[in-house]
């Protein structure tokens, strides 16, 4: 007679194996951590599925930042058949991959985590996006900003009309690529031309505008003053009242031995007699020396020698134009003997004006220069908070079989049974049958249309041992000591707990005293179970049960 | 006694510094413009005297003037009143078309300039340019 009934230490080894699978079903984190050497470009331990996974990464050199893209791999994700298929891939702003979003780390270990999940048994390519800061040596850095300041003096300050925005885009942007590639701002977006110019380059434009507007006011109102000057006011009667000038003549010759100006800075020196030299050496030549100076192209020294101004230079001659005009005035103060002005009308009332015009533009020119030299100084450092980009790309297939931990096919689950005929409970191990790859550490909210159905459901096989006193009539069929056959199908309710309801066969001593032959019974089962994977069940069964033998 | 010019005075400018463009139709359309010019001159009662005020030149691939008056051209107005004392002034009533709104980065500002000719003259003019911020 094979009399089946749990001994009271194996019951007690019974529920404790029970309370160490619930426990160790709960305390899984349900987001696996996986690692990922961003100097091999690989994974170092295999991607779930169907679960939430973090990537912890490992690098060695400082990663500023970096955005994990994933998606499956050579198919489209805009067919109908791909969505459903595919339901875990989510379409974000158009594009075909999923995204982490870009993270901050400066730093060399660190990790992003609410990736996935997956799809089981799917190619995927894996795009690391990582952004570091544009590192450029000296030499680079130095030759950058020599062509940024030449690009942008041709642009606002050399004449010409300011080319179409399409052309200054591709002509920055192609130097650009060639000294550091595509950058990227603060955050991780490309920068583009037109953002650079409204902020790294905004202060710039504007220093460089403003001078080279005013350069250009300066010049054209001092050459249309000039031009109206020339002609004018230097001809015969001014040259014969110059070369015929001696002191004797004069009643105020001191004024001859004065300084023209004390207040030019450098020109102190001079005297109106001087000037008077000057006036009378031009006069011998056609007034070439003032037509130079009345053109901006030269300007005195401090004798009084006339300097060519070179282009870049030209129109910065106040100071000279203010020994004209100071002279000039002088020149008019000069009397007679009889008291008569020496040169009168020879001079013009209106020379003081032009002049005076003429100054004040030069001036404007040359502090105009002054600003644009500075500007040109203070080049903006347009890589400042900027970021190159690199992409390594990993091909993964989150492969699944019978010999991954996540035991997609199989798995195995204790708990108890109810046997309705029976009225009485039993411990019940079972192997568990699905049909699709499942995990049984992912949630079930993730699954959409028949994942849904398919990874819940499967079909059981198992054994199952009396616990309670039974009458002795009962008997295990076929397995003896081990308990008697299961057989079900099963729905999880949980993660790790599963219902199921199905049969255990069974033997039972004939209520005829003279048959000695047991009868076949059945009975209708309900199960209530906890699941395990495959390996780790196995060792824990063969662990406890060892324990329990010795 | 020959006339000597200053650079004109601009008694108002408005609106403020930045201008602002709006979206019209298919035009992007500045604010309403004003700017009051005074013509100074010295050294003489009279002059024939015209002003114009237009876009810098460097910058006509971007901003045209509306509206256009005889004698002038899409990126400026031009004015001619004959004999006029110093201390003339006139004023000026336009908006400015941007001819590339995705281009207005690469304006510095938007530089006007304003210029009083002395008619008695083909080359005897005074300018002073002036700017709105974008």
């Amino acid at each position: 007679m094979s009399y089946l009934y749990l001994s009271f230490g194996r019951k007690i080894a019974f529920v404790a194996l029970f309370l160490l699978f619930a426990t160790k079903g709960y305390s899984q984190s349900n987001e696996v951590v996986v690692i990922y050497d961003l100097d091999k470009h690989d994974f170092e331990n295999p991607l779930p599925f169907d679960q939430y996974f973090k990537i912890k990464f490992k690098s060695t050199k400082v990663i500023t930042a970096l955005e994990v893209r994933y998606k499956v791999a050579n198919a489209n994700p805009t067919t109908d058949e791909f969505k459903k298929k595919y339901y875990f891939q989510k379409n974000i702003d158009g594009k075909d991959y999923q995204s982490s979003g870009v993270r901050d780390f400066s730093s060399q270990s660190f990790s992003i985590g609410n990736l996935g999940p997956l799809h089981a048994s799917t190619p995927y390519t894996f795009e690391f996006i990582v952004y570091d800061k544009v590192n450029m040596s000296d030499a680079s850095a130095t030759e950058l900003k020599i062509y940024i300041q030449k690009f942008m003096n041709e642009l606002y300050v050399k004449p010409g009309v300011l080319p179409p925005a399409a052309d200054i885009i591709n002509k920055f942007n192609a130097m650009l690529t060639d000294a550091t590639g595509s950058i990227y701002g603060k955050d991780y977006k490309p920068t583009t031309v037109n953002s650079i110019f409204d902020k790294e380059l905004n202060s710039y434009k504007i220093s460089l505008g403003d001078a080279s507007t005013n350069i250009d006011d300066g010049v054209q109102n001092y050459t249309a003053e000039s031009g109206r000057f020339k002609p004018v006011y230097f001809g015969s009667a001014f040259c014969n009242r110059v070369t015929a000038l001696e002191a004797k003549i004069l009643k105020n010759a001191y004024l001859l031995e004065e300084p023209v100006n004390l207040l030019i800075q450098g020109y102190g020196g001079i005297k109106l007699k001087d000037m008077v030299k000057f006036y009378t050496y031009d006069c011998n030549r056609g007034f070439t020396y003032l037509s130079a100076i009345l053109d901006g192209k030269a300007k005195f020294n401090d004798k009084l020698e006339l300097v060519p101004l070179d282009k870049g230079q030209e129109y910065q001659n106040a100071e000279t134009l203010q020994l004209i005009k100071t002279s000039l005035i002088l020149f008019n103060k000069l009397k007679k003997t009889n008291n008569e002005s020496y040169f009168g009308t020879s001079i013009a009332a209106d020379i003081d004006g032009r002049l005076q015009s003429m100054i004040n533009d030069a001036l404007k020119v040359a502090e105009s220069r002054a600003s644009l030299v500075t500007a040109n100084a203070n080049v903006p450092n347009i890589l400042i908070n900027k970021y190159t980009q690199s992409v390594i790309r990993t091909d993964y297939r989150a492969y699944t079989d019978v010999e991954t931990s996540s035991t997609p096919y199989i798995n195995l689950d204790l708990g108890l049974l109810y046997a309705t005929e029976l009225n009485d409970v039993f411990a019940l191990q079972t192997a568990n049958f699905h049909l699709v790859p499942v995990n049984r550490t992912a949630e079930f909210k993730d699954f959409k249309h028949w994942d849904n159905l398919w990874k819940r459901v499967c079909f059981q096989i198992g054994i199952s041992q009396r616990l309670g006193p039974s009458d002795k009539s009962f008997h295990n069929f076929l397995l003896g000591d081990l308990g008697t056959p299961y057989m079900g199908i099963g729905v999880r309710l949980h993660r790790y707990i599963r219902f199921s309801g199905g049969v255990i066969v069974y033997q039972e001593d004939s209520n005829n005293p003279i048959v000695t032959d047991k009868i076949t019974k059945g009975s209708l089962s309900f199960t209530l179970t906890i699941n395990s994977g495959l390996s780790a069940a196995l060792g824990f069964v063969g662990k406890v049960f060892d324990g329990v033998n010795k | 006694m020959a006339v000597v010019l200053s650079p004109p005075e601009i008694l108002t400018q408005t609106p403020n510094s930045p201008l602002h463009f709006n979206q019209v139709g298919n035009k992007t359309v500045s604010d309403q413009c004003r700017i009051d010019v005074q013509a100074i001159f010295s050294q003489g009662d009279m002059m024939k005297c015209a002003i114009r005020v237009g876009i810098h030149p460097k910058y006509i691939a971007y901003f045209k003037v509306e509206p256009n008056a005889p004698d002038s051209t899409e990126y400026d107005i031009y004015r001619y009143y004959g004999v006029v004392a110093s201390g003339f002034t006139d004023t000026f009533n336009f908006r400015l078309i941007a001819s590339l709104p995705q281009g207005m980065v690469f304006p510095p500002r938007i530089y006007i300039v304003v210029s009083v000719k002395n008619c008695d003259y083909s080359d005897y003019k005074k300018v002073k340019t002036i700017y709105w911020d974008i």
